[in-house]
């Protein structure tokens, strides 16, 4: 039993750390960010070899989280990468061959569609569908919180065709396709998407019609874990900088750092993060498991322990730092939004909870 | 990053977990999972068993008597006895004094006191709190007033553990009145036979009587007895209770019990209250997955080799809400039931049926395991280790 990260998570760990300290992102999508995350490999961090990826695990993929979290970065890396590339797995050869290499190089960005308002947090029922009309397909419904599709050339949309789920990937541009974009909480974009009379054709079908189920839970499970990574560097940091404003702020003449009351709500704080951290890597671990229900038992306990050690720790945080826990000024606001993003993004805690409580161990 | 247990490991687990199912008397069992509390010859009993077959004290250095397990091995051992539902035995003798004695004692004093230990020839009790040293346990006043031949002990212990079976009682005393607190306190081996002890029951609030009082009255304590230098007792103090710290979260324990809150759940099911009951316990759940990784996380750096540090108080801190928390919610989910209350010397007779008797029983633990956040250093304590060690306020 072994906890600690290898050579390459280290070295990952290490270079992103660098270059967010470097850059200090403002959130949201960056081209020269994403374009630096091309080059470091992370865009095909778990894209097979074969296509210029790099192979890497979901336990690689916590490690880069983590990190990014810290950056509170926002790049969409978790939709745009790992979700991403996950359900373009689903692909036949010829597919994943094109389209893996293209995400990992960073030459076209891919928007995950799968998730409608009416669902909630869930991704059944769903109810955009895909009508056969010739040898192509014809898409309507709608589609929510298509996170950076403002920038994305292409978005891999999931429909409804003959009872079985179904996955196709557009250029963003097609017609029929009809964006509303928005800011997110977290200074980034997301969009609202409405498909009227979309015309795909049979190269747009991504793998076989009607059996893209799992590999859109798998996606999403993968995705989940990275959430759940990254809200760990989001607590981390959060609280490192409760602890040293405590050194620092002087009142009634001693850093507040002195007092017992303080000190015991940030040592909850350490304790709330460190539990995340502990299933984060859980989860990450679990998909070592080839077992749909071992892994989901895993990512959605992670998920829901990150999003209630999340709140905890942003609201304490803000409430430590005074009257300048309140301002945008500081670095803590970012992290305290981005930390609001992750918890309503696929899946919440309550939804998370009620998940993991339905799968017998 | 591997997170699976070994083959070994695994082995070593349903070993473990045998050794259980074939030797953990039933009645034993039984008292354990219903949470009847054990008397003297129950402890001595489970003691003896595990005593022959030399897993008393895995811990220790193998020349003593340990079994040269890593800590992993440990850590499952003390799990799958937790699951199986078998007594704890009092740690006092073997895994707080024995580690002292080892790294501290004289070889006389190992010689004679760690194979009756293990024998369970002397049970030991913990003389540290007093009245008005608690949390500032510095704060002592039992003196030993010094003697060429040993010392003459006058004072007072409290929340002494199970001293009315205790042959035998480590203790701090006050052996300089003129030095500053810590420094001026002797740690004593006291034979609790002598003349001039007095044991006082204290019943708690759950009718139990699992602490005491103990008094001193000029009872005089051979030289031999002092354990590390005179006046250097707190080193003694400090070092005893920093050991062995690694599984004071009892996963297993909160494992156990969780089982028998989700069957209850089921037993006394209403539709308004079980959705909310469950959301609760799936949170609880959830945390003490959590919190058995956090745990291995640490058992896996002790086995590296690595420092250990102040993080055991996390453990510490979470184990016990969590075993709290799943008692509470037992109490919730028994709702009207969770009236009936059995004082602990009706135990076994009395006019209640086994369904008001389980219930009795877990409210009586519920009332009992109020203290878990207290002793042991109270959790508020443990919150300020962590904020000086870790966080460095």
């Amino acid at each position: 039993m072994n906890f600690a990260f290898n050579e390459t998570q280290r070295m990952l760990s290490e270079s992103i750390a660098r270059y967010l300290a470097r850059e200090k992102p403002r959130g949201g999508f960056q081209q020269d960010q994403w374009k630096h995350f091309a080059d470091m490999g992370l865009l095909g961090l778990t894209v097979s070899e074969d296509f210029g990826g790099m192979g890497g695990s979901p336990i690689d993929v916590a490690a880069v989280m983590e990190q990014l979290g810290r950056g509170a970065g926002c790049a969409p890396y978790v939709f745009g990468g790992v979700m991403a590339s996950a359900l373009l797995e689903f692909g036949n050869e010829t597919q994943r061959h094109r389209w893996l290499s293209a995400l990992a190089t960073g030459e076209e960005l891919f928007a995950c569609a799968m998730h409608e308002n009416k669902a909630r947090h869930d991704l059944l029922p769903m109810t955009t569908s895909a009508e056969g009309q010739g040898p192509g397909f014809v898409l309507n419904g709608t589609k929510s919180n298509v996170w950076h599709a403002e920038h994305a050339s292409k978005v891999i949309i999931a429909a409804q065709h003959q009872g079985g789920l179904t996955l196709f990937v557009l250029p963003t541009s097609t017609p029929g396709l009809q964006w509303h974009h928005f800011p997110t909480v977290d200074g980034g974009s997301a969009s609202e998407l409405r498909l009227e009379g979309v015309q795909a054709g049979p190269e747009h079908l991504l793998g076989k019609a009607g059996q893209a189920h799992d590999a859109i839970r798998l996606a999403e499970r993968r995705a989940t874990a990275a959430l759940a990574a990254e809200s760990v560097g989001l607590m981390a940091v959060m609280h490192e900088s409760t602890v040293d404003y405590s050194r620092q702020r002087q009142q009634f003449g001693q850093a507040i750092g002195g007092f017992q009351a303080l000190q015991h709500r940030m040592v909850d704080m350490l304790i709330e993060l460190e539990q995340a951290r502990s299933l984060a890597w859980y989860a990450a671990a679990s998909f070592d498991s080839h077992d749909d229900r071992v892994q989901q038992r895993a990512v959605s306990a992670a998920k829901a322990r990150a999003g209630r050690a999340g709140r905890l720790v942003a609201h304490e945080a803000i409430q430590l730092h005074g009257g300048m826990g309140m301002t945008e000024e500081l670095a803590l606001a970012r992290y305290v939004r981005r930390q609001l993003a992750i918890e309503q993004s696929l899946g919440d805690t309550a939804f998370h909870t009620a998940c993991f409580s339905q799968i017998d161990p | 990053m591997d997170l699976n247990f070994s083959p070994t490991e695994e082995a070593f687990r349903i070993e473990i977990r045998r050794f259980a199912q074939d030797e953990l008397p039933a009645h034993l069992q039984a008292k354990v999972r219903s949470h009847i509390p054990l008397n003297r010859d129950d402890y001595l009993q489970w003691h003896q068993i595990l005593a022959a077959k030399g897993w008393l004290a895995p811990a220790w250095p193998v020349e003593h008597g340990g079994c040269g397990w890593s800590p992993v091995q440990i850590h499952i051992f003390e799990e799958e006895l937790d699951l199986a539902g078998a007594p704890r035995i009092p740690a006092f003798g073997p895994k707080m004094l024995a580690p002292l004695l080892i790294a501290f004692g004289t070889p006389e004093q190992k010689a004679f006191y760690l194979p009756r230990i293990l024998s369970g020839e002397d049970w030991w009790c913990q003389g540290y709190s007093e009245p008005g040293a608690g949390s500032d346990l510095a704060n002592l006043k039992t003196r030993a007033e010094v003697h060429e031949d040993g010392f003459m002990v006058n004072g007072q212990k409290t929340w002494t553990t199970l001293a009315q079976h205790a042959n035998k009682m480590f203790c701090l005393v006050r052996t300089d009145g003129c030095a500053v607190k810590q420094k001026g306190i002797s740690f004593l081996l006291i034979d609790m036979d002598l003349p001039g002890i007095t044991v006082r029951p204290i019943i708690t609030l759950d009718g139990e009587h699992e602490v005491n009082e103990v008094f001193f009255e000029n009872v005089f304590v051979p030289r031999k007895n002092l354990v590390g230098e005179l006046h250097e007792g707190w080193a003694c103090a400090k070092y005893l209770l920093g050991h062995e710290r690694l599984h004071i979260a009892q996963i297993g324990r909160s494992k156990r019990e969780l089982k028998l809150l989700k069957r209850i759940v089921c037993d006394h099911s209403h539709a308004l209250h079980t959705a909310r009951l469950k959301e609760r316990i799936a949170e609880v759940e959830i945390d003490l997955l959590a919190l058995e990784y956090t745990n291995l996380r640490l058992v896996s750096e002790a086995q590296a080799g690595g420092e250990i540090g102040a993080q055991p108080s996390i453990l510490k801190i979470k184990g016990s809400e969590l075993a709290q928390a799943i008692s509470e919610l037992m109490v919730e989910a028994l709702g009207p039931r969770s009236l009936s209350f059995l004082h602990t010397h009706i135990d076994g007779d009395g006019p209640l049926d086994t369904e008001l008797r389980e219930a009795a029983s877990i409210v009586r633990q519920y009332l009992n395991w109020r203290k878990i956040s207290i002793f042991g250093g109270s959790n508020e304590i443990q919150k300020n280790i962590l904020s000086k060690a870790v966080l460095k306020l």
